[in-house]
């Protein structure tokens, strides 16, 4: 179960770039190409700082015309979707300070 | 690498191997089959095969031998079939058995089932500067630093080991030379280079098969596409599908990329960027499951998809989608 202080990393394996927007994922364990949409890639973004997932979800409420309550479901399911496929893996706790 | 009885020099994408073997057998085999691929020029990398059985695979490999059991104990089983086929021989089998779960020390977990894929693909394990290849009919590795690799497997499988191992050093000798290999088909169109990248199925051995005296083939299945001076070039290779081989070793200036998907109409469509990178980099034959080598692999790609146009090009079994192809030159699109 993700919680909203744990602390998010694009895993070390992954290759990606963002390209026009749009962000493209290399998973080499499984040589998988993945396509995000726009606020998967918004998502993917927002992990070169290493947020908690409580910041994501501020992030998105903020940008997407989405309410608190359903960016929170929506990226909690899309960070376990990302760390099914090997793409990111999550902090145990926040971080301090 | 210990003295060779031969070998012989192949040179694919501008790239020079020299493989070398005590095995006339291997050396004759290497000779025939990529003929049209022979070299004159020094190595940028060696590879010395052997067979299975004449050398011990973990010496041979220098790898610790827990790490080759699973293809150790598959050839044995082969051995095994074959020595109870034949009743005069009594050979005893000298390899240790496996004894522990040392799969899980050293490989991902096991997909389940086998699938031909899953076959096909061979496992990777990065061992320093080594690379550890294995697959049910061979072994090898590559050591990046001392520019050299080893293979090994049985008897009887030069055709399939030789290809396969040449295709995977390839794939990453490619990416030290700013290029890759592609699953693409490749044609020369006056003096241009044309790919057509896609996995199996995608069309590609179609759109060989409708070269026109007008065209050259450089591959039905796969070229090396690397960049010299700011722009890309595209190479032929002896790669091939469910045509024959190339005759002809060529390099040609790379226009333009177009993504194959079978319709009833003809037409030319425009990619988005992060669409033709995405399709470029599932057409990227490549093993490697070390960061730096992956972070390469997508910086090259992505330099391709900004300097190459890429179309995705709706075509039927005709040769009609030349037509769009010189209309979008004629435009400019290209």
């Amino acid at each position: 179960m993700i919680s909203l202080d744990q602390v998010v990393f694009k895993d070390k394996q992954t290759a990606s770039r963002m390209i026009v927007g749009e962000a493209i994922v290399l998973t080499p364990m499984d040589s998988k190409i993945h396509s995000l949409n726009d606020t998967g890639s918004r998502i993917w973004e927002l992990l070169a700082d290493e947020p908690t997932v409580g910041e994501i979800v501020a992030q998105i409420h903020s940008e997407f015309k989405v309410s608190e309550e359903q960016a929170q479901a929506d990226v909690i399911a899309f960070l376990e979707e990302l760390a099914a496929k090997g793409m990111v893996t999550l902090g145990e706790s926040s971080r301090e300070g | 690498m210990e003295k060779p009885e031969t070998a012989v020099k192949l040179d694919i994408g501008d790239i020079c191997v020299l493989v070398a073997s005590p095995h006339r057998q291997i050396i004759a085999h290497v000779q025939d089959r990529y003929r049209d691929f022979l070299s004159g020029k020094g190595p940028d990398f060696e590879i010395e095969m052997a067979f299975w059985g004449d050398v011990d695979p973990a010496g041979f490999l220098d790898v610790p031998r827990e790490m080759l059991l699973d293809f150790i104990e598959r050839n044995l089983l082969v051995q095994r079939r074959i020595e109870q086929q034949d009743t005069s021989s009594h050979r005893q089998a000298s390899y240790p058995l496996r004894t522990e779960d040392w799969r899980q020390r050293f490989w991902p977990a096991e997909e389940s089932g086998e699938d031909s894929e899953s076959r096909s693909r061979p496992k990777v394990a990065h061992l320093d500067h080594q690379i550890l290849l294995q697959r049910s009919d061979f072994a090898g590795c590559m050591d990046m630093k001392a520019r050299r690799g080893r293979n090994t497997f049985r008897k009887g499988m030069e055709t399939i080991a030789v290809e396969s191992f040449l295709r995977i050093c390839y794939s990453f000798l490619a990416i030290e030379h700013e290029g890759l290999l592609l699953h693409s088909a490749g044609v020369l169109r006056d003096d241009n280079g044309y790919i057509f990248p896609g996995q199996s199925g995608t069309g590609k051995s179609t759109i060989a098969s409708l070269a026109t005296a007008k065209e050259t083939i450089l591959s039905d299945e796969m070229v090396v596409v690397r960049k010299s001076e700011g722009d890309y070039l595209v190479y032929s290779t002896p790669f091939y599908g469910t045509n024959e081989s190339t005759e002809q070793n060529i390099g040609a200036y790379l226009k333009a990329a177009f993504l194959p998907v079978k319709d009833d109409e003809v037409y030319l469509k425009e990619t988005r960027p992060a669409q033709a990178l995405s399709r470029l980099l599932a057409s990227v034959l490549f093993f490697s499951q070390e960061p730096s080598l992956n972070e390469r692999l997508m910086g090259i790609a992505t330099d391709v998809v900004a300097r190459v146009p890429f179309y995705e090009m709706h075509f039927r079994r005709d040769a009609s989608f030349w037509v769009c192809i010189d209309e979008m030159g004629r435009i400019g699109g290209i």
